[in-house]
């Protein structure tokens, strides 16, 4: 397969090295005790009209990684780029420009919503802070809604009017309300019922091909990720453990914990299914409180050695032409 | 073979300020020693509903006809304290949120030794032994240490081991697992489904499996029924239904779903048009209707539709079966 024109466009949103500490706190004054690496040292590219997907179990970090490229968490260190200049400390002016460039859709559609907006003051609103003025900012709304799939007449209703789906959609007219490039997607139908899904995905895919979106898609469904991405990103503890074109990695997994997790994700076919090899790791995710030296995955890989224990695996280049954080790569 | 379970024209309806909602609508089912049947649908299609009827759970409120029979003795309309003697014998329930269904002020191994003592006199030790048996048989590691653990001393997946643990300790007939890996990460789901596989391999438990990933009942279920707007669409064995379905909604639904293991190269999803109906308001005649593909007015709108066996144990509850191509997901 060559690569889709995509790889060769502009890059929009760069993370580099981002790492988020939160600090634990116990006993009676609540003094810091130690601290969590929630994120340990992401870096990725978006290019206009590509799709990365952030994969990965829960705690491993995806979500923070999300919100800190927005600034909606602060990064303890790294930095966030957009085309190209970096996005210093948090500045009110900076984030008024890079909120109105990078938008975010949230998970819940019930909770992400203020159930005493209507919908049309809810699509407004960034509009409003950013300065757009009344007429412009009506029309505009009548617009979104019409291009997300919702009947503009119904934009003096309230959240609770509307179903699951429907509020996915207002949530992504918000999103794209000052016309943004990049948009970060937090499981945004995972909440959703499996007839609703394809619809919200669908919505994507076009806004993305009419209007030249980048998506960072952060999700656990891993065939999700896999329809919608052009690159595919698996994070493990905090770190991504490989990142490369969705095909290669879904087809040639370069690191055990990825191929573990394609392997036990089930597939709706059930002779496909009932023949499949399923790799089932033992044990449970570490506490990233106090992660495995070495590679944070060898406690339960089955490749482990010494040399695991000791040194960190940088990520490199595999033939496959993705990139994988292993010493004893699959292919 | 006599069935370990059967349902009879099961009808459950709640009252609401809106009127009467019927949650489940005359479904009729049958579950055989050692057979897994799968019980899928999407949020509000009468699923969990149907489980809860079986097993006497529901509130005094909701309205029950029809007939369950359990090992060939009815159940519904039981006494109380009838139910609970089968209860965790003879049937036994695992349910998605396992921190919510431990009590977190007993240690895991004495709500599990409960479990035994509820229904029959062992003596401390024997007691402990089998705890330590089960805890073993679910794959929890160290069960010496673990069994006088507190549910928050354990993670995610081995709560969800643990509640099986509890659900088995008495060998029932009968396992109801509902949603019994949705919360879980899918690497830790796979241990679950595993533990599931061995302990039915093992005791020939007839397992209700209530779900709503069609990937997880394509791997474990024998039979799959599904259900929209509290009704059952269709019911086949798992590979008929997924390569042979015949109702538009199962179609739909399968059509749907994006695949892991192959490249649906920059095609779009199949999207069945619409909303799930309200059990309040649901449309005269099929309650699929109104997002039907093949739904022809006059007919579809009218009356609704019974199920019927179309070749043998493939069953679907449809108007228009014979006017559309049959599809599956392959």
């Amino acid at each position: 397969m060559t690569a889709p024109a995509s790889y060769r466009t502009e890059v929009l949103l760069e993370a580099v090295d981002l790492v988020k500490e939160f600090p634990i706190r116990s006993g009676v004054f609540r003094r810091r005790s130690g601290s969590v690496q929630a994120v340990s040292g992401v870096s990725f590219a978006v290019r206009r009209g590509e799709t990365i997907g952030l994969v990965g179990e829960s705690g491993c970090g995806k979500s923070t990684t999300g919100r800190m490229l927005l600034h909606l968490i602060e990064p303890t260190a790294g930095e966030v780029r957009f085309k190209g200049t970096a996005i210093a400390g948090a500045g009110r002016r900076s984030l008024k420009t890079l909120r109105r460039n990078l938008q975010i859709v949230f998970q819940d559609p019930y909770a992400s919503l203020n159930p005493r907006m209507t919908v049309a003051a809810t699509v407004s609103e960034p509009m409003r802070i950013h300065g757009i003025g009344r007429a412009e900012a009506r029309q505009r709304t009548a617009d979104l809604l019409q291009t997300v799939g919702l009947n503009p007449e119904h934009a003096n209703r309230f959240p609770h009017e509307f179903s699951g789906g429907q509020r996915q959609r207002i949530g992504i007219a918000r999103a794209l309300a000052l016309e943004p490039d990049v948009l970060v997607l937090d499981e945004p139908v995972s909440a959703l019922d499996v007839s609703i899904q394809a619809g919200v995905v669908n919505l994507l895919e076009e806004l993305q091909d009419r209007l030249g979106l980048a998506y960072v898609f952060i999700a656990h469904d891993l065939s999700v990720v896999r329809h919608i991405s052009d690159t595919v990103a698996v994070m493990y503890l905090g770190k991504i453990v490989e990142i490369g074109p969705a095909d290669t990695v879904y087809e040639q997994p370069a690191h055990p914990y990825t191929k573990a997790l394609l392997s036990a994700v089930p597939v709706p076919d059930p002779r496909v299914e009932r023949a499949r090899q399923r790799i089932v790791l033992t044990g449970d995710v570490p506490s990233p409180a106090n992660p495995p030296s070495g590679c944070r995955f060898r406690t339960r890989c089955w490749k482990a050695a010494e040399i695991c224990a000791v040194q960190v695996p940088p990520l490199t280049l595999r033939p496959g032409g993705q990139q994988a954080a292993c010493h004893f790569p699959e292919a | 073979m006599e069935p370990v379970l059967s349902v009879r024209d099961l009808c459950v309806t709640f009252p609401s300020d809106d009127g009467p909602v019927r949650a489940v609508d005359h479904v009729s089912f049958d579950v055989h020693p050692g057979e897994t049947l799968g019980i899928v649908g999407e949020s509000g299609s009468g699923k969990s509903v149907t489980s809860l009827a079986v097993l006497g759970l529901l509130p005094k409120r909701a309205s029950i006809t029809g007939s369950v029979t359990l090992l060939g003795q009815p159940l519904l309309g039981r006494k109380e304290s009838e139910l609970r003697r089968l209860r965790g014998d003879r049937i036994a329930m695992v349910f998605q949120d396992a921190l919510a269904a431990l009590n977190p002020v007993f240690t895991v191994g004495s709500q599990i030794a409960e479990a035994i003592t509820e229904h029959h006199d062992r003596s401390r030790a024997e007691v402990r032994q089998r705890v330590l048996e089960l805890l073993d048989l679910v794959g929890i590691p160290n069960p010496t240490a673990r069994i006088n653990q507190y549910p928050h001393e354990y993670s995610g997946g081995m709560r969800q081991r643990a509640m099986i643990a509890m659900a088995i300790a008495n060998e029932p007939e009968l396992l109801i697992a509902d949603e019994p890996t949705t919360a879980l990460d899918v690497t830790v789901q796979a241990q679950v489904l595993d533990v599931l596989e061995r302990i039915q391999l093992r005791t020939n438990s007839a397992i209700l499996l209530i779900t709503h990933d069609l990937g997880v009942v394509a791997g474990t279920a024998d039979r799959v029924m599904v259900m929209y707007a509290g009704r059952q669409a269709e019911l086949a064995d798992v590979e008929a239904l997924f390569y042979e379905a015949r109702h538009p909604y199962t179609q739909g639904l399968l059509a749907s779903l994006p695949r892991l293991d192959r490249r649906v190269g920059g095609e779009k999803l199949h999207r069945i048009k619409g909303q799930p109906p309200s059990l309040v308001h649901l449309p005269p005649g099929c309650a699929f209707t109104p997002r039907c593909p093949h739904a022809r007015a006059g007919e579809c709108d009218q009356e609704r539709p019974t199920l019927v066996e179309l070749s043998p144990r493939h069953f679907a509850a449809c108007h228009r079966i014979g006017s559309f191509e049959t599809a599956g997901a392959a």
